[in-house]
């Protein structure tokens, strides 16, 4: 072929895969008349590429049988429950408000169906199933439930099923310390105590988890799906389903209850076995059954006729209305979320402030400042942070999560041993109220399973973590190699590219710099490599090739467009490829 | 065609939605597939090795941290199968042996063709493959891969190149 065909080739290229602008495909028709090599060359691409595409063609009869052998597969495999599940319910049950709200959740449960789950009575195999009441609910559109509250005074609960639109409902309940009305999309929650009038759409209540948690029911999705009947059940100290007869009405029914260390609760419900459907629950703030239940209800009423009236709410006279979106932990939670971790922090401080002292929010707030401190670059600070939740709060679960905080800011620094404490003391600390799956259980082990693995390395990562700290960049590299070379861990391996890569740019190599940032990303595709782009980005920059600093800080943001925007290197990304292009763009 | 977004689907799967996740294997199944027959060479294995990923990516589905990850981390599962895969096989052990002779016979397609594909590097392989196989587009096979376009355009061309070769010798032995 004439060398300067060359220069067709990758247009014939295009053509054969149909990317060749019109333009230049009349150009190279106009060669291809002139030009017998490149006549032969598109021939031979031609048949390369149709014989590739018949061969792709047909194998989509594999394609539809390895879809249907993986639906069959999945179909038969227990479905387990998702491990943050029972950490955001517990954080749910926890707060104050819905404490009470239990028992509505269970009767809300049973009223929406509990599909999905198989949940066969343990010893009887037929007088009551799970699927039998899920069966009796279809025909239930209203429910009317009264019971009594923790120190006897009365609660009255309603909910009516929107028939038109699946999922939402309308729902009132009433209780001396509480109304909250539910209408399909709008939430009002009083405290007639307080005077304090909450009013929130649907889309307001991400960080709002009291209220959330009504709407997480009006959603229906861990409802529906069963799963926090899985939960419930797997979650118990104990659970039983005993037969018998119902104390008033002598009917046949099943009492069902489970104790729960983690939130001290006891659980208790009643289904009819005529009817199949729940005739009482009761729940404890305790496990051990004593005193006078939070919540009992005995009064079940199914399919009564229930006006909408019922569900209007008329926002009480002089009532301190608050959107909810304006409490300190929200507004904190959204700066965080928008990566203003400056902001946030302060917002945190803020409400860390206002929250009531040794508590659960005040706890949880003490922890958000240290992620933002983490955030921030300011290991130190989050270090003490941590720290002082572990000193001054002894709920075992706030303990838990800061000595998970503590031992994953400690793997950051490459501190394995006190790492690896951390994560120990966390697992501990949590062991009797978190399932093995649960969160911060389960991430516990990850990590310290990751740092055992990364065990020979790590001698060699903290020698050259010392070596960048004292910028001797000739030693760090000959460490840098040798890890690139021993390691057995893609992400060590990764790690050492780029290490290697910014040795040789501090030592004025930058070809070699290129060589191996680019080695890094060719070799590691599935690592972060937001950084890699950046650093091989700067060194292109810094070597005059302005248009592949420019691709690859673009490149930067495309791998880390599910980080938030202002976190290395993405701002620095940003603001790069700006200044290149402004440079450009000048005449 | 099913609009809802993979970080969406994975949402579900993960509250127990069986059916979300059905989505996302027709979604990725073709991808995934493509992979596997890129590093293993041949379509049994590969879909062997396929079925495996799309499987424990479902029971894996709560150890994915971020949710709008889904394609690399199946991704990165099916690389782990594959090279767990060549790995035994170097070894001498046919782990798939058992599965295959409990599975339907399959019909070989275009046995030369996937010999020649067996012999290609990886890194001309999976750009051909997911271009010709999965039918994406240049674009979409340089991001994943972190490669340019004209990066993509130029290890097709070499793949089609060194099958070319790899074919015309083939045919040249008795």
């Amino acid at each position: 072929m004439n060398p300067l065909c060359r220069e067709w080739q990758s247009q014939i290229e295009a053509f054969v895969t149909g990317t060749l602008s019109t333009p230049r495909t009349d150009s190279l028709n106009q060669h291809l008349n002139n030009c017998d090599s490149c006549r032969k060359y598109l021939e031979n691409l031609r048949d390369d590429h149709n014989h590739l595409t018949e061969f792709s063609n047909i194998t989509n009869t594999t394609i539809s049988r390895l879809e249907q052998n993986v639906l069959a597969a999945i179909a038969q495999v227990p479905m387990e429950q998702p491990s943050n599940t029972i950490s955001i319910w517990r954080k749910i049950m926890k707060n104050r408000i819905t404490k009470l709200a239990t028992a509505a959740a269970l009767i809300l449960a049973v009223f929406y169906g509990l599909n999905l789950i198989t949940w066969p009575a343990k010893g009887h195999n037929t007088a009551w199933a799970v699927e039998q009441t899920i069966q009796a609910l279809k025909n239930v559109d209203t429910l009317y439930i009264s019971g009594t509250i923790n120190d006897g005074s009365p609660f009255k609960f309603w909910i009516k099923r929107n028939k038109e639109k699946e999922g939402f409902f309308k729902l009132r309940y009433e209780s001396k310390d509480e109304v909250v009305v539910v209408q399909d999309t709008k939430i009002y929650a009083y405290s007639p105590q307080t005077n304090q009038l909450q009013i929130l759409d649907k889309g307001q209540i991400n960080n709002h988890w009291p209220l959330k948690f009504w709407f997480i029911m009006g959603e229906l999705k861990l409802w529906t799906s069963g799963t926090i009947f899985q939960k419930m059940k797997q979650n118990a100290t104990d659970w039983t389903e005993t037969y018998g007869k119902d104390e008033t009405t002598g009917r046949d029914c099943v009492f069902v209850t489970g104790s729960y260390a983690s939130m001290s609760q006891y659980l208790w419900l009643e289904f009819d076995l005529g009817t199949k459907l729940v005739v009482r629950t009761k729940v404890w703030q305790n496990t051990k059954r004593e005193g006078m239940p939070e919540l009992n209800s005995d009064n079940f009423v199914y399919n009564q006729e229930i006006p909408d009236t019922r569900f209007d709410f008329e926002i009480p006279p002089g009532a301190n209305i608050n959107a909810g979106e304006n409490s300190p932990e929200a507004k904190a939670q959204k700066l965080f979320e928008e990566g203003k971790y400056q902001e946030a922090l302060l917002a945190y401080q803020e409400a860390y402030k206002k929250a009531p002292p040794a508590g659960m929010l005040q706890a949880s707030m003490l922890s958000n400042m240290g992620q933002c401190y983490v955030s921030l670059g300011q290991q130190e600070k989050a270090k003490e942070i941590f720290q002082k939740a572990i000193r001054e709060y002894r709920d075992p679960e706030v303990l838990g999560i800061s000595y998970y905080n503590l031992g994953y800011l400690y793997s950051d620094l490459h501190q394995k041993d006190k790492a690896l404490e951390a994560f120990r003391n966390c697992i501990q600390t949590v062991k009797g109220i978190c399932g093995p799956n649960g969160f911060p259980i389960k991430n516990a082990r990850e990590m310290m399973e990751r740092l055992e693995k990364e065990g020979n390395d790590y001698p060699l990562k903290e020698k050259a973590m010392n070596l960048f700290e004292k910028e001797n960049y000739q030693d760090a590299l000959a460490v840098s190699l040798e890890i690139y070379k021993k390691t057995a861990n893609p992400m060590n391996a990764a790690e050492a590219l780029i290490w290697i890569g910014f040795c040789y740019e501090h030592l004025n190599q930058t070809e070699k710099a290129i060589e191996y940032y680019e080695k890094s990303i060719r070799e590691y595709p599935q690592e972060n490599l937001t950084p890699n782009w950046f650093y091989l980005g700067k060194v292109y920059q810094k070597t005059h090739q302005k248009e592949k600093a420019l691709n690859a800080f673009k490149n930067c943001l495309r791998a880390g467009k599910t980080l938030p925007p202002e976190v290395f290197p993405l701002k620095d990304a940003r603001e790069m490829i700006k200044k290149l292009e402004s440079e450009s763009s000048r005449p | 065609m099913n609009d809802r977004s993979d970080d969406n689907l994975v949402a579900d799967t993960r509250r127990g939605d069986r059916a979300a996740y059905a989505i996302l294997v027709g979604r990725h199944a073709k991808r995934i597939f493509a992979i596997c027959l890129a590093v293993v060479g041949n379509t049994h294995d590969a879909e062997d090795i396929a079925q495996d990923t799309l499987v424990k990516g479902f029971l894996q589905i709560n150890t994915l941290r971020d949710e709008g990850q889904f394609a690399p981390w199946l991704t990165r599962i099916a690389r782990n199968q594959c090279m767990d895969f060549l790995r035994r096989v170097k070894r001498g052990e046919n782990f798939l042996e058992e599965s295959r002779t409990k599975s339907q016979p399959h019909t070989s397609e275009y046995p030369e063709l996937q010999s020649a594909l067996r012999q290609l590097p990886e890194e001309f392989r999976l750009p051909l493959l997911l271009y010709y196989f999965d039918g994406q587009s240049i674009k979409n096979v340089a991001e994943p891969l972190n490669i340019t376009e004209a990066g993509v355009h130029t290890r097709i061309s070499r793949a089609r190149k060194e099958l070319r070769r790899i074919l015309t010798e083939q045919g040249d032995k008795p």
